[in-house]
């Protein structure tokens, strides 16, 4: 694979050299009408350097920001939100509270050294809204190379269906691929024979389902809906590869032996599972996207930036918001510029494909937030970047400052971006959106 | 092959039994249902380990006796990564394709029901994982059929039989029919083997396998309901052996009644635990206690150490493994053998990388016979006792480059005393100064005590996590970091046990003293065996319990099952 993000260009190489959409991509490229906007959300850990990240009044530069700020393309479509506040309490600390509740909107579930979300996320609140007719209406993917002993498996995602309900974080680009590229029998009729066997192994399991979820009270049976969902959404997955009869178009295989837990194998996982993205959202495989970019209050060490230190604890908290120690906090800008990139690379490559109204990019909104304000724990001025137009929804550009505004403002207003009503978000339902929008 | 013939062989069994009868301020959680947590158990004297009272009889309220204010809700419990590959394994002879998602773990336990599901992020894991063990399996061993003429008959007694295995179950003839409907388009598509695969793999996917079902008879809301006798049989049989009913137990739910007295629970109960199954199920308790479930997993920076390879790591893992296995069958299964453990088992490899300065100063070193095989070799008993003195153990928690005495208190208050430590607030953060880079961990630590906003938990916290400080973050003795001594000299403080140590040796000591301890334990296994938290009305369970295990020669395995015949186990409240 190479370290390009696939373009609708490559795809229709990977097709067979013509420009006849095949029968797969045609439909997946054919975004129906009022498809409203495709949601990312990335999700760094251990906070930012607040003085580095907002862009300098007068220049208009940021140290973190630029490869977003001196691309004209993304900084026409880029909308920084400034003083928002996750005001939740309870359960784990402020690095789990960035992950189980800026998105859920309500109080974390759990014990107090296993914090869980509480409450759908939002791109759950949002597939439930929009039903989006794709076949992964959601996708949470991410790059969480371990670092130290598996015993935070509850800072491994912000996506949840209810809650302590986590949906896992797909990690493996191998898997993924596999997932979204499925192989399909190129004898045709050898091909509808299995999927005949497949339907009734899952049709046999909804059966069950139906008939387990009428013995169950409405907490355990959202349970069992979630189970339903799933089995159904699979199912949709098998008849489309099977449409595709073989024709599918896919990228080349990722090249084997890449250790998946290997921290300095970030890079290179992040760019894999950052180009399967783009070609989910630009094929309309999938509209929903969550991203972790490592485990909330992970501890890699960066040695891909020549940094070799503990992020967490040897960098994010010795940085100071004067930034007394410029070695530190010249580290902790490495790292959100790192991040920066990322995104910047991502949204260029999602604008790189045209659609019938603008670009991928036009029709989306791509969110990068952090758990934390800064290295410190801080939930408070939490950096809040936003690319894209959403379909034409989210017009603003710059910086929106109109002092303190709450989390759940800010789900409101991606609810009211994303084309759906809403007064406010979680336990807060007349929070309204961000003031200014 | 001859293990698949046993199993066939057994089902012949089951179908002919079936045809017959059908503390720190502000710091320490503040819960509601404290009381009922560990630190309760350091009140109180002991139970003179005479009398060996059950519970039952200590409360009173044996099964069918007084009842607790606290019911688990009507519930389904997905089978846990652990429990599912377990399943898989026994019904088909192989295990499942790995999962590339782990489970969430709540106190270290992968069995928490809530935290449990299956959604649009693990489904294809169980599809594909079905999908596999069919094409996979040996048909003509685990589905033998002598007349081909009559292949739907033999379709329909594999379905019977093995549905019945994979649930924990009589199946209805109605569900067979269901079933048998993908039967024959598979016989059709790819004969008899294909339609055998067909049907293994819609068994494998059915909620039925995939959770635990807790229901018991219809009621109104906010009821108290029996769970059925198999129902009964499968939570008896998970709690204390991870997984399905066997044989005998199953034949004794079908039987219909007998299975709801208390007497014939025990009687089972006491069998269960000292299966392999049921001392695995303990292993698989206090790995997640003590926090160390796969050594595998746990990653040291590469630059810095090296030596710290796939190998040393799957070694470690190996040590833990002969370690609880020696504890829970020689060592009597008591806390005690866990804690206070005298040996440890280890190879040439693990003692030249990790463990050679232990027995620096001895005049006698441990002798193995090659590089690989495992030896039963003495602590340096001033070093290291139990399991706490093990070097996964240790190093899994350590982060990835140095030691963090905060980390190892943290995770020893809250596993081993049940008192978590309430992260301070974000508002009143004040992380570490940076210090000397070149100082010793230690001497970075202590600087968190010079804020006055810090010592309130930090007084309590560090002291713990320093007494372990001549253990570095591989699990290597060490007397000096940075060319400076280190100093071991810990505490406890606020515990049932406080006093100086200095050393996992020292420390074991203490905590094999501890009440708290004890009853906390009893706490943590009734996490992981309800699969949820303790509430204020479990207190009537978990109070006996921990009055029951007060005595050091009471077995894990006593407790467990003591902790099944408890009053609600087998109960289950409807959702109001």
């Amino acid at each position: 694979m190479s370290g390009n993000a696939f373009g609708r260009r490559d795809l229709l190489r990977a097709a067979g050299l013509t420009l006849l959409v095949p029968a797969f991509l045609r439909d997946a490229f054919a975004v129906p009408e009022n498809a409203g906007a495709r949601l990312v959300i990335f999700m760094q850990p251990n906070g930012t350097h607040q003085r580095a990240f907002w862009p300098d009044p007068t220049t208009g530069r940021s140290p973190i920001l630029d490869p977003l700020l001196t691309d004209a393309a993304l900084a026409r479509k880029l909308l920084l939100i400034r003083g928002v506040v996750n005001t939740t309490v309870g359960f784990g600390n402020e690095h789990d509270r960035g992950f189980n509740s800026l998105w859920t909107g309500v109080l974390p579930s759990g014990t107090p050294d296993d914090a869980f979300g509480g409450g759908p996320s939002i791109d759950q609140v949002l597939r439930a809204a929009l039903k989006p007719a794709v076949l992964f209406p959601t996708l949470n993917a991410g790059v969480l190379a371990a670092d130290v002993a598996p015993k935070n498996g509850h800072r491994r995602s912000f996506s949840y269906v209810d809650s302590m309900q986590q949906i896992p974080t797909q990690t493996d680009p191998y898997r993924l691929y596999a997932a979204l590229f499925r192989q399909v029998e190129s004898d045709p009729q050898r091909a509808t024979q299995e999927l005949a066997l497949r339907r009734s192994a899952l049709d046999a399991s909804a059966r069950d389902l139906t008939t387990l979820s009428a013995r169950l009270g409405p907490a355990q049976r959202r349970k069992l809906d979630a189970h339903t969902t799933a089995l159904r959404e699979y199912e949709a997955r098998l008849s489309q590869s099977l449409e595709a009869s073989g024709a599918c178009s896919k990228p080349a295989a990722i090249a084997p032996g890449i250790d998946l837990v290997l921290e300095d194998n970030v890079p290179q996982l992040t760019q894999l599972m950052l180009d399967l993205v783009v070609v989910s959202l630009s094929c309309n495989l999938t509209r929903l996207v969550t991203f972790p970019f490592g485990m909330c209050g992970n501890q890699w060490f960066y040695r891909w930036l020549n940094i070799a230190r503990d992020n967490h604890s040897d960098i994010a908290h010795l940085d100071t918001e004067e930034g007394l120690d410029p070695v530190i906090t010249g580290y902790m800008v490495q790292i959100s510029r790192f991040w920066s990139e990322q995104v910047a690379r991502f949204c260029s490559a999602l604008d790189a494909i045209p659609e019938e109204t603008g670009s991928v990019l036009d029709n989306s909104l791509v969110i990068w937030a952090n758990e934390n304000g800064n290295g410190s724990h801080s939930l408070s001025n939490l950096p809040i970047a936003c690319i894209g137009r959403a379909a034409g929804r989210q017009t603003l550009t710059g910086v929106l400052d109109r002092g303190t505004q709450t989390h759940h403002q800010l789900n409101t207003s991606v609810l009211r971006w994303m084309g759906v009503h809403a007064d406010g978000y979680g336990d807060q339902p007349n929070s309204g959106g961000l003031t200014g929008t | 092959m001859y293990r698949l013939w046993g199993l066939v062989r057994r089902r012949v069994l089951w179908v002919g039994a079936f045809a017959l009868t059908g503390a720190c301020a502000g710091g320490e959680q503040e819960r509601g249902d404290s009381a009922v947590g560990g630190s309760s158990g350091a009140a109180g004297a002991a139970t003179g380990g005479a009398t060996m009272a059950s519970p039952v009889e200590v409360s009173g309220a044996g099964a069918g006796g007084a009842r607790c204010a606290t019911v688990t809700e009507r519930r389904l419990r997905r089978l846990s990564g652990s429990e599912y590959s377990h399943a898989v394994g026994e019904l088909t002879g192989s295990a499942p394709a790995a999962f590339s998602l782990p489970d969430p773990t709540v106190h270290g336990f992968d069995t928490n029901a809530d935290a449990l599901g299956i959604s649009s992020g693990n489904f294809e894991d169980y599809a594909i994982s079905a999908e596999l063990a069919a094409s996979e399996v040996d048909v003509a061993a685990l589905a033998p059929c002598a007349s081909p003429m009559d292949s739907k008959s033999c379709a329909r007694s594999f379905l019977e039989v093995f549905a019945t295995q994979a649930f924990g179950r009589l199946v209805h003839e109605e569900e067979v029919a269901s079933w048998m409907s993908a039967y024959e388009p598979a016989r059709a598509l790819g004969g008899y083997e294909l339609g055998v695969r067909t049907l293994l793999q819609n068994v494998l996917l059915s909620p039925y396998f995939l959770y635990r079902v807790e229901l018991g008879a219809e009621a109104q809301p906010s009821a108290e309901v029996e769970l059925s006798p198999e129902e009964t049989a499968n939570v008896l049989a998970f709690a204390l052996t991870g997984q399905r009913p066997d044989a005998e137990l199953l034949a004794l739910a079908l039987q219909g009644g007998e299975l709801l007295e208390a007497e014939t629970r025990r009687s089972q109960a006491n069998r269960l635990i000292r299966s392999e199954a049921g001392r695995r199920q303990l292993t698989r308790f206090l790995r997640g206690l003590f926090g160390i479930q796969d050594l595998r997993a746990v990653n040291k920076e590469p630059v810095r150490f090296p030596m710290y390879t796939p190998r040393i790591k799957e070694e470690l893992d190996t040590e833990i493994a002969l370690f609880l296995e020696h504890a829970l069958s020689t060592g009597g299964g008591t806390l005690d053998a866990v804690l206070g453990g005298t040996h440890t088992f280890i190879n040439q490899n693990l003692y030249d990388t990790l463990y050679a300065a232990d027995y620096a100063e001895q005049p006698d070193k441990p002798v193995f016979p090659d590089a690989g095989t495992f030896v039963q070799v003495p602590f340096n008993p001033r070093l290291r006792r139990g399991l706490l003195g093990l070097a996964g153990f240790l190093a899994a928690h350590s982060p990835i480059h140095r030691t963090s005495p905060v980390d190892r208190a943290v995770t020893l208050r809250a596993r081993l005393f049940c008192a978590p430590m309430q992260p301070p607030p974000g508002l009143m953060f004040n992380p570490p100064p940076p210090g000397d880079p070149e100082g010793t961990t230690r001497k970075k630590f202590e600087q968190h005590t010079q804020d006055k906003s810090c010592q309130a938990c930090h007084r309590v916290i560090d002291p713990l996590g320093f007494g372990l400080e001549m253990i570095d973050t591989l699990g290597r003795y060490r007397t000096t970091e940075n060319q400076l001594p280190v100093d071991s000299s810990g505490a406890l403080l606020a515990t049932d046990v406080d006093g100086p140590f200095a050393g996992p040796a020292e420390l074991a000591a203490r905590l094999m003293e501890s009440q708290q301890v004890r009853a906390c334990v009893v706490t943590q296994l009734f996490r992981f065996m309800e699969g949820r938290d303790e509430r204020q009305g479990d207190a009537c369970v978990l109070e006996p319990l921990q009055q029951y295990f007060k005595p050091r020669e009471r077995s894990l395995a006593d407790l467990a099952v003591e902790m099944v015949l408890s009053p609600n186990f087998f109960r289950r409240r409807t959702e109001p």
